[in-house]
């Protein structure tokens, strides 16, 4: 199987099969443009964007996702699902916040859109049913609207409210 | 232990410096950023890149939890927003007649750039027309609504109960809803780009007033009727230039007025009715990119003419064609003649005439040939009279030779088989598993099975243990009825559901996950085969029904919470309701269709 190595920003080269590098398709293009051969082994890319621990667990997803079948077309009328996030990547993905978000900001600079998908699920699986303060809570985030500001968002949702 | 990288903890906030475009921000581009070191651009380019993430995440949200997040902090404000407009229809519904509801819509739009709704649904009510016609200056608050920062780009129009309104009050109030809109449409209809009328009123004898109801910018256009009013399109056909699609369905009766006009491209959806043939055929000629055709009754076929009738096929049956409805011998016509695959085609209605019969020599045919991507099949036999006993089973499915070849229809995973009569009729003995089995040769992936229309004395175990049994991957089940006689043909299915069955199913539910949720009805002899795969199964029920010449209302409605077993089988035996209770709170109740 031919190799290509990818380098992290922090130096480290992975080789790993092409067939599963080019399951980015930032990398493929990377490749093609290159004109790079199946058997350039020695051919380094550096991913200046992506830091050694997260490419490993990039490649380890991708290795473990390369023979799934291409995803459906979208159907944007219809509303997403996110109760379908197989049992490998939910236990794949139970890591801290900050590497999860650094795992979702790799996949979308390498476009692997089956990584971004499942991973943008599962942080949404994690706003879920949660009021706006619990939101908050989960992630460390401030909440800058004034009394007024907040009450005013509370009214316009109103208009677009199920009814 | 994951080894994590030593920069700051990333978090879902409002970055600072961070600004974006009420049009045109979250740009679609990759982001960009290092972990080495911190500077300005950087942080910036960082706050780019949540940006996209937010709206990665919130694309999968549903609209609920939008709203929560909408109001966690300015920044989640805005990207939720924007994911609620982007996403599906969420329309703001103004009764033009409600004071308290026009200050609210003030009070927005005075006050807000980030408006939580991508349309807007104007209502019309009949009383409060009544009270204008005593009070005309009442139109005058109207006025006072700064209308034009609506921006609207998508605008309904309905009037309410128009059904239960005699011909004189529609009149009455087809000229109040005129007057009103009147009134907003100066400063509306700029900016639309969507019209949608939904009200009869608005049909073919509606005459406007100038510039009511013209948007110069409009792109596209539903009308209530398939025919077209000629007065207004007149105007719309004249001061409309962007205008690019009809979204209703468009009448054969129209084409001369739309072709005549220069427009025959606005028309996307076509009805076809009968054999005036040039109209169609000239129509045809213009190869117009049509994305539905349907052609109902059977007059082309009664009065067969090859030549007309390729003539009608070609023009019509483009690669645009996405939806298409046409009778049995049409199709064999359009494979044995034409030859050319509909490769856009993705839901294809087979309709049955009382002229089924193989008189043209049509024979073998490979559905999938003519229509490979097809993933929705709905069957519809013709009404009882016109039709012969066992059509489907002699003319489509079972003649030798003929009839669709087998297991050609793979991609076929949506199947609806809407019935009239007769096949299932046991005292006749038409209904045959048999039908089921052949449907499974020819269509082997189905998923989602519906079966409905009329039917009496349904032997409804029969189609269950059949229907499960031959699709192995099927994963939903609908029965449909449509008459008001067929729940009493259900009673004998209903019934014969076990308490040990459901206990079964229970299990199941435990077991296998099977969401007792969505079970609205339990199938006799569930063990028949594993169910893994079934995630809902349902029953509609009409709102009436009648057993034995009396009418019985159901005191169902769509929404309401699931009705008793008394009011649902009023009638039925002791004994029968004795085995009712653990299972009828399974029973959820729809309007039919």
């Amino acid at each position: 199987m031919p190799v290509v190595r990818l380098q992290s920003v922090d130096g480290e080269v992975f080789p790993v099969d092409v067939e599963i590098a080019r399951m980015s398709f930032a990398i493929r293009n990377m490749l093609d443009d290159l004109g790079v051969q199946d058997n350039d082994a020695e051919e380094v890319i550096p991913l200046p964007n992506v830091t050694g621990p997260i490419l490993r667990k990039v490649i380890e997803w991708c290795t473990h996702h390369k023979d799934d079948p291409p995803p459906p077309e979208e159907d944007d009328t219809r509303e997403k699902r996110t109760d379908d996030i197989p049992a490998w990547d939910q236990e794949f993905l139970r890591v801290d916040q900050a590497v999860l978000f650094d795992i979702i900001l790799a996949a979308n600079y390498l476009d692997i859109k089956g990584l971004l998908d499942v991973t943008c699920k599962t942080v949404a699986n994690m706003i879920k049913g949660k009021t706006p303060e619990e939101i908050r809570k989960l992630f460390n985030i401030k909440n800058d609207f004034t009394p007024a500001e907040e009450e005013q968002i509370r009214k316009e949702n109103e208009w677009c409210e199920e009814k | 232990m994951m080894e994590t990288r030593s920069r700051k903890r990333m978090r879902l906030d409002v970055i600072p410096g961070a600004t974006m475009d009420e049009n045109e921000y979250l740009p679609n581009k990759k982001f960009m950023w290092t972990s080495s070191t911190q500077d300005t651009q950087e942080t910036m380019t960082q706050a780019m890149s949540i940006d996209l993430i937010l709206k990665e995440v919130f694309t999968n949200l549903p609209r609920s939890d939008l709203l929560q997040a909408s109001l966690v902090s300015q920044k989640w404000n805005l990207i939720a927003r924007s994911v609620i407009r982007e996403g599906s229809r969420c329309l703001a519904v103004i009764s033009l007649d409600s004071d308290q509801a026009l200050c609210k819509l003030k009070a927005l739009l005075l006050t807000s750039f980030n408006l939580p709704f991508n349309g807007v649904m104007f209502r019309l009510h009949q009383h409060r027309s009544k009270c204008l016609d005593e009070n005309p200056t009442e139109l005058e608050r109207l006025d006072s609504i700064p209308w034009e920062l609506l921006k609207l780009r998508r605008v309904s129009i309905v009037d309410e109960k128009f059904h239960t309104w005699c011909s004189h009050s529609m009149h009455s109030v087809r000229c109040h809803s005129i007057l009103m809109l009147h009134k907003v449409w100066p400063s509306v209809a700029i900016n639309v780009e969507h019209l949608s009328i939904r009200s009869i009123s608005f049909s073919l004898k509606f005459k406007h007033p100038d510039g009511t109801l013209i948007c110069p910018n409009v792109r596209t256009i539903e009308w209530p009727t398939a025919d077209i009013n000629e007065p207004y399109f007149e105007s719309v056909f004249t001061s409309t230039p962007k205008l690019v699609e009809l979204t209703n369905d468009v009448s054969q009766y129209s084409l001369p007025f739309v072709t005549r006009h220069g427009k025959p491209g606005v028309v996307k959806r076509l009805r076809v009715f009968d054999a005036q043939h040039s109209t169609v055929i000239n129509f045809a000629k213009e190869r117009p990119a049509l994305q539905k055709v349907s052609f109902s009754h059977c007059h082309y076929v009664s009065d067969f003419n090859p030549e007309i009738l390729s003539q009608v096929l070609y023009g019509l049956l483009t690669n645009s064609v996405k939806e298409l409805k046409m009778n049995y011998p049409e199709m064999l016509f359009y494979y044995h003649i034409c030859k050319s695959p509909l490769v856009n085609l993705s839901h294809l209605t087979v309709a049955y005439s009382n002229q089924c019969d193989d008189r043209y020599g049509f024979q073998h045919m490979n559905f999938g040939k003519i229509f490979p991507n097809v993933k929705s099949v709905t069957f519809q036999p013709g009404c009882k009279p016109c039709r012969p006993p066992n059509a489907v089973r002699t003319e489509f499915l079972e003649v030798p030779e003929g009839g669709i070849a087998t297991a050609s229809g793979n991609t076929v995973t949506r199947l609806e088989y809407w019935n009239s009569g007769g096949i299932y009729d046991r005292v006749h003995n038409y209904m045959e598993p048999n039908l089921i089995r052949a449907l499974e040769r020819v269509f082997p992936n189905v998923k989602y099975f519906v079966m409905g229309g009329y039917a009496w004395n349904l032997d409804l175990d029969l189609i269950f243990s059949t229907v499960w049994t031959v699709w192995k991957e099927l994963e939903r089940i609908k029965f449909v009825s449509a008459g008001n006689d067929t729940l009493a043909v259900m009673e004998a299915g209903i019934i014969g559901v076990s308490t040990q069955e459901l206990s079964h199913w229970k299990t199941l539910a435990i077991t296998q996950g099977v969401d007792m949720r969505e079970m609205q009805f339990v199938p006799y002899q569930p063990s028949i085969r594993d169910a893994s795969n079934l995630k809902t199964f349902c029953i509609f029920v009409p709102l009436r029904y009648s057993v034995f010449g009396m009418d019985y209302p159901t005191y169902v409605r769509v929404g309401a919470p699931a009705p008793s077993v008394r009011q649902v089988f009023p009638w039925a035996s002791p004994l029968a309701l004795e085995r009712l209770p653990s299972l009828a709170v399974e029973i959820s109740v729809y309007k039919s269709r």
